[in-house]
């Protein structure tokens, strides 16, 4: 017991710490706006709707901040929240989630690809790596996209990504699995 | 030869899951390697990919939001000429306005219009001489009566 009580005293400051760090929504919006943007893009594959479900992101957390208990990390809360918004508008039928009309070409993203001193040569192949990940991700689900996305682009662990969606840790594990087996397969692994 | 790595232990190993069987495999088995180089390098070219769309030039968003910071009216697109008419116009009218209130404001019942004047000089010089006199009688009634001239009425006398 009394080994636990420092743990304890560390989890609460922590917790607190998050609380705090909720107050300055102009901090809160500078950290964690351009991974909840950039999320939100490439979910709904407009950039104009991202920027106002981003928007309304900040504006829902701001409204909820005396909700938030800490037990999360900020940026696993905000992603919980862009994900009800972009469901919600999914639900409204006026967006289809990944499917919206104007989605990112790969194309356009491969011009945001950060690779501006690689070689012509390292350029191509990195758009054909980017052309055949976008192919094999297309033909998932979207809740299999969404943890791909939440792991492998946004930094977020397992337990973050539970926390955020909703899911079990082993259903995170799941669609993960599915998701880089797709890939491999796309790749034209599956040995 | 052990079997090659599975989606689920190439995961494993992608989200930081190192078991021995995986990491002992990889050292030995050179297409599983090249497959996860592979792997992890379309992975790779995704992620900088996505995480360069906040650095695109945001074509409509940055209008719309600045258009929400806007009111109403500025963020209609008026030429500039139109709103330098608009102004000159109610600067002019409202000159006008002012003008035609100060007249008003300042125009006793009696007292006749400059149009009027020029139209009947006699009749307005009358006016004016019976309002010149009507004001000499509220100044003399308003004087004081200290200051009036001394009357021969004390009891005392």
């Amino acid at each position: 017991m009394a080994q636990t009580l420092p743990l304890d005293l560390t989890l609460v400051a922590l917790r607190q710490q998050r609380i705090a760090a909720l107050a300055d929504i102009e901090d809160l919006v500078r950290l964690f706006r351009p991974a909840i943007l950039r999320f939100v893009t490439y979910s709904v594959g407009d950039r104009d709707i991202a920027e106002s479900i981003t928007q309304d992101c900040f504006l829902v957390a701001y409204k909820l901040r005396n909700r938030f208990r800490g037990e999360c990390g900020l940026k696993t809360w905000l992603m919980r929240i862009a994900l009800n918004l972009i469901r919600s508008h999914t639900r409204t039928m006026k967006f289809r989630f990944w499917k919206a009309a104007p989605r990112i070409e790969v194309e356009a993203l491969a011009d945001s690809l950060a690779s501006r001193d690689d070689s012509p040569e390292e350029q191509i192949i990195a758009k054909e790596q980017l052309k055949v990940v976008r192919q094999a991700l297309d033909r998932l689900s979207p809740r299999q996209r969404t943890v791909f996305l939440m792991h492998f682009v946004e930094d977020l662990d397992l337990a973050e990504i539970s926390a955020a969606t909703g899911m079990s840790v082993t259903t995170v594990k799941t669609h993960l699995y599915r998701a880089v087996g797709a890939i491999r397969a796309k790749l034209g692994g599956g040995l | 030869m052990t079997e090659h790595l599975s989606d689920q232990e190439l995961t494993d190993h992608l989200v930081g899951i190192y078991l021995e069987r995986v990491e002992g495999h990889l050292g030995s088995c050179q297409l599983c390697s090249n497959e996860l180089a592979q792997v992890k390098a379309s992975i790779g070219a995704l992620r900088c990919a996505v995480r360069g769309l906040n650095e695109l030039p945001i074509s409509s968003g940055a209008s719309a939001e600045t258009a929400r910071a806007l009111p109403l009216w500025a963020s209609c697109a008026t030429p500039g000429w139109a709103i330098t008419a608009a102004l000159v116009l109610c600067t002019s009218l409202s000159g006008v306005f002012c003008g035609k209130l100060l007249l008003v404001g300042s125009r006793s019942p009696d007292a006749a219009g400059p149009a009027e004047v020029a139209s009947s000089p006699q009749s307005g010089i009358e006016r004016d001489n019976e309002l010149l006199s009507r004001i000499d009688v509220e100044i003399s009634q308003s004087v004081p009566s200290s200051m009036r001239p001394l009357q021969i009425s004390s009891p005392y006398r």
